[in-house]
């Protein structure tokens, strides 16, 4: 069994085979336990819920981890954009929503970069603290802006097709949210494994000294990868608001664990280097089966965060046990063949 | 079967790790109070024999006599209370904790009425130990605050602390200036006279020559001899460690020296050095030395952008550049080895050839996506110039020896294409076999009209292959040698610091 993997090619070997072997794990499992309500239509209506603004938050966020460094103030730019793109739009009848859109993403770009600075700037302050602090800065100043009010006026296609719509290809009813996260998937995709400038991006995050050495101007990647994770973050809050038709300042508290372990489920690693957007999206396939599956036994938020708890710990551990019984068993192998000799 | 005199014999030591026999049926001996060398190239089995007998690897075979009593080094602690203490080339010590804390960490002096640490008694102890190796360390300084030749001896000190009787010494000056070294030599001699037995680890014959009475080769995990120092001579030793006769160690350089493609003017950088001025050409190779800290390394940082100057002018090609980070330098056309090969220079986990490809990723795009397929090429096409020992490019870099990753960074900066290169301590580590072909890569790029710039503190490199030598003292050149004036003296006397002279200005004055 040892020897028949190991002789398995490279790209059969990778994390992200396992990732598929556990959702369709995870799809047999409630399929058979909810044959009525567990069906592949139902799922697919329900990845606006788990698969869209959160994965728009874990896109930017694996750039921020591939590099090394981590963001947890994503859940709050979320919120700070959707405020100032709510607040601005319900200024008056004269704004056009688009110039709303673009607030908010400039509001994104602006808390993203003013992390990249903080980090970037003093080296020797964790980014976990930093981001700890930026992230009640921002959702404090969306409580500024809207106490404890929320905002809910919008045109009618941003709510109701743009959140709640769909179109119909092949008798399936694909949600218009679900098109937009896997349109940007594969430019992530691109940018991330087959470019230059994504492989600079892993290199920083392997070696950020050897690579500034080698000419990647590591200062630059690192302020570019934060101001992007801040406009993720804000499309993030963007689709969310379009989900649930209303913004309050607690708007997507604690998405950034949620992006962080989708990020990680994929196979990025917090200690930089590694990543992968084909394992992303399989992480979010997971997950939305997962969480919907467990939703329909249990009925109970609770049962649902401590089992996802439980599976993340054991995912990260796996590779791991996995790699230790490997280097045991060739070094068996070989005392063996000694002992004959 | 204890020979007479035997401290310590190892035999048939066999350690297998996974992929890799590291040491197959390996023997060391070791005489009451002798010095023993053990020689080899990186990855000969050198540090695995040693960790072996320190009990931080158990062998897979092969027995261990202890004064004639067969052991089982079952774990460090074991072999420290057998009498066996490893120095290592990166000291673990306590920067913050007092000298003498150091020396008898977990091993603390009680005494006195109540069970606590006796201060008093840590105190003087540690003081005795000092002076008993002929040093004036204060046993209540700063660890943190002493020159690593200074710590080294703490270590020792914290060795004989626990009555060590085999003392292992790992690469122990390799950090250490000519005159550390002499120090610390002086007191390993002085170790051995009193009974105790010395294995030293190092790369520098000269040093093994000038101390070792016995001295062991391993090549490729295996056991290739033991002689007597006065039986054996440099080129032999070479010879054994190789495993071939290595004819022409230093290549003859033959290029002419051409036009001046960089020229520094008065460069400063405040704390680190100077008033720094000099000129290199196309076809040259300048050394640059002096002892460690006299600032080499902070100006070739300056110069390849890893640093800013405060002062001076930097003309490349006869035009006033300003070198603001790496990433600049290398479009002005300066590349830089830098000197910690695993730390600055390479990706280990990465493969060899997107090592290789990394500073020039913009040669291996097709419409904004890189192609495997020029990157491959690249690859093999510089294992195959450089002769990189790998079975393909696909290799990580940290699965090569030492020598092999030294030759992937030299790939690094070939990609480039930069007229002018830095080398910072490019032998640093290496060994014998690959250091002579770094020395034949760096003449040929000189016949091709490449300028090299050599930071090095081994002198046979200064004195066999530069041009011209730079020599540095306390953050200022203090002298220029052309080929014919260098002299071993000379430079030596120029890389001094000056105190004594200053000493006799003010007995003038």
């Amino acid at each position: 069994m040892e020897r028949a993997i190991s002789r398995l090619p490279r790209w059969m070997k990778r994390w992200e085979w396992i990732l598929v072997i556990l959702i369709l794990v995870v799809y047999a499992i409630f399929s058979g336990l909810q044959p009525e309500n567990y069906t592949f239509p139902k799922l697919l209506n329900q990845t606006r819920v788990y698969m869209v603004d959160v994965g728009f938050m874990a896109l930017g966020i694996l750039v921020v981890l591939i590099l090394g460094d981590i963001d947890i103030s994503i859940g709050a730019t979320a919120a700070l954009s959707a405020t100032v793109m709510a607040v601005t739009y319900n200024q008056g009848d004269g704004i056009p929503f688009i110039a709303a859109i673009a607030l908010m993403l400039l509001t994104g770009a602006v808390c993203g970069l003013i992390n990249g600075l903080l980090i970037t700037r003093f080296p020797e302050l964790f980014p976990m603290i930093i981001t700890l602090s930026t992230q009640t800065l921002y959702r404090g100043i969306a409580y500024i802006i809207l106490k404890d009010q929320s905002a809910g006026r919008f045109p009618g296609w941003f709510s109701k097709d743009l959140g709640y719509g769909s179109f119909s290809l092949f008798g399936l009813d694909v949600p218009i949210m679900l098109v937009c996260i896997l349109a940007v998937l594969p430019v992530y995709y691109i940018w991330l494994h087959k470019s230059a400038s994504g492989r600079r991006i892993f290199a920083a995050g392997t070696n950020l000294t050897a690579s500034r050495y080698s000419g990647v101007q590591t200062g630059r990647i690192k302020m570019a990868a934060f101001i992007l994770n801040g406009i993720m973050a804000a499309l993030g809050g963007f689709f969310l608001t379009s989900r649930t038709g209303s913004v309050k300042y607690t708007l997507a508290t604690g998405y950034e664990m949620q992006a962080i372990a989708i990020a990680v489920l994929g196979g990025a690693s917090t200690s930089g280097g590694r990543g992968s957007v084909a394992g992303l999206l399989l992480a979010l396939i997971l997950m939305t089966g997962l969480k919907n599956g467990l939703m329909l036994v249990y009925n109970d938020a609770f049962i649902l965060n401590l089992s996802i708890g439980l599976l993340l710990i054991l995912i990260v551990l796996v590779p791991d046990i996995a790699g230790r019984i490997r280097r045991q068993n060739t070094v068996r192998r070989q005392r063996l063949t000694l002992k004959k000799t | 079967m204890q020979k007479e005199g035997l401290i310590l014999q190892m035999e048939g030591i066999t350690k297998i790790f996974p992929g890799i026999k590291a040491l197959d049926d390996v023997m060391l001996d070791l005489r009451r109070g002798e010095i023993h060398a053990l020689i080899g190239e990186n990855g000969a089995g050198k540090s695995t024999l040693i960790k072996v007998l320190t009990g931080i690897h158990q062998p897979d075979a092969g027995i261990i006599r202890l004064n004639g009593e067969e052991v089982e080094m079952t774990d460090p602690l074991a072999a420290r209370r057998r009498g066996i203490a490893a120095i290592h080339q990166h000291l673990a010590t306590y920067p913050d904790l007092s000298v003498a804390e150091n020396i008898f960490m977990g091993n603390e002096q009680t005494g006195g009425k109540i069970p606590a640490i006796s201060w008093r008694k840590t105190r003087e102890q540690a003081k005795a130990l000092i002076t008993s190796l002929g040093s004036d360390i204060d046993p209540m300084a700063e660890m943190g605050t002493l020159s690593v030749a200074q710590q080294q001896i703490v270590e020792i000190a914290q060795a004989l602390s626990q009555n060590a009787k085999v003392l292992i010494m790992d690469e122990p000056t390799a950090a250490l200036s000519l005159r550390e070294s002499e120090e610390l030599y002086s007191i390993v001699k002085g170790l051995k006279e009193k009974g105790t037995s010395i294995i030293l680890i190092s790369h520098r014959l000269e040093d093994i020559f000038s101390l070792a009475d016995r001295v062991t080769v391993l090549r490729d995990g295996r056991y290739i001899g033991t002689w007597d120092i006065r039986e054996t001579n440099s080129e032999m030793l070479v010879k054994h460690m190789v495993g071939r006769t290595i004819d022409q160690f230093y290549p003859k350089k033959t290029a002419p020296v051409g036009e001046q493609i960089l020229k520094v003017e008065g460069l400063s950088r405040t704390g680190f050095f100077e008033d720094v001025s000099f000129t290199l050409h196309a076809g040259e190779i300048l050394g640059l030395t002096g002892l460690v800290g006299a600032g080499r390394t902070e100006v070739v940082e300056v110069l390849s952008g890893v640093t800013r100057p405060d002062k001076g002018r930097i003309y490349i090609l006869g035009e006033e550049k300003d070198i603001t980070s790496p990433h600049e330098a290398l479009r002005q056309g300066v590349s830089l080895l830098p000197e910690d090969r695993q730390k600055q220079g390479l990706l280990l986990p990465w493969s060899v050839q997107d090592n290789i490809t990394l500073p020039r990723l913009d040669l291996h795009q097709k419409r904004g996506i890189l192609s495997p397929e020029s990157e491959a090429k690249t690859g093999d096409e510089y294992i195959g110039m450089l002769n990189i020992k790998a079975r393909s490019g696909r290799d990580t870099a940290e699965s090569l020896s030492g020598g092999n990753q030294q030759k992937v960074v030299i790939s690094k900066l070939l990609t480039c294409g930069s007229r002018i290169i830095i080398m910072d301590e490019p032998t640093k580590g290496v060994d014998v076999g690959s250091k002579a072909a770094i020395y034949k890569i760096m003449c040929d790029l000189a016949a091709e009209g490449y300028g090299i710039l050599l930071v090095s503190s081994e002198m046979p490199e200064v004195l066999n292959l530069c041009d011209r030598a730079l020599v540095m003292r306390e953050g200022r050149i203090s002298a220029v040698f052309i080929r014919e004036e260098m002299e071993p003296e000379k430079l030596l006397k120029a890389a001094m610091p000056l105190d004594k002279s200053r000493k006799g200005n003010a007995e003038y004055a």
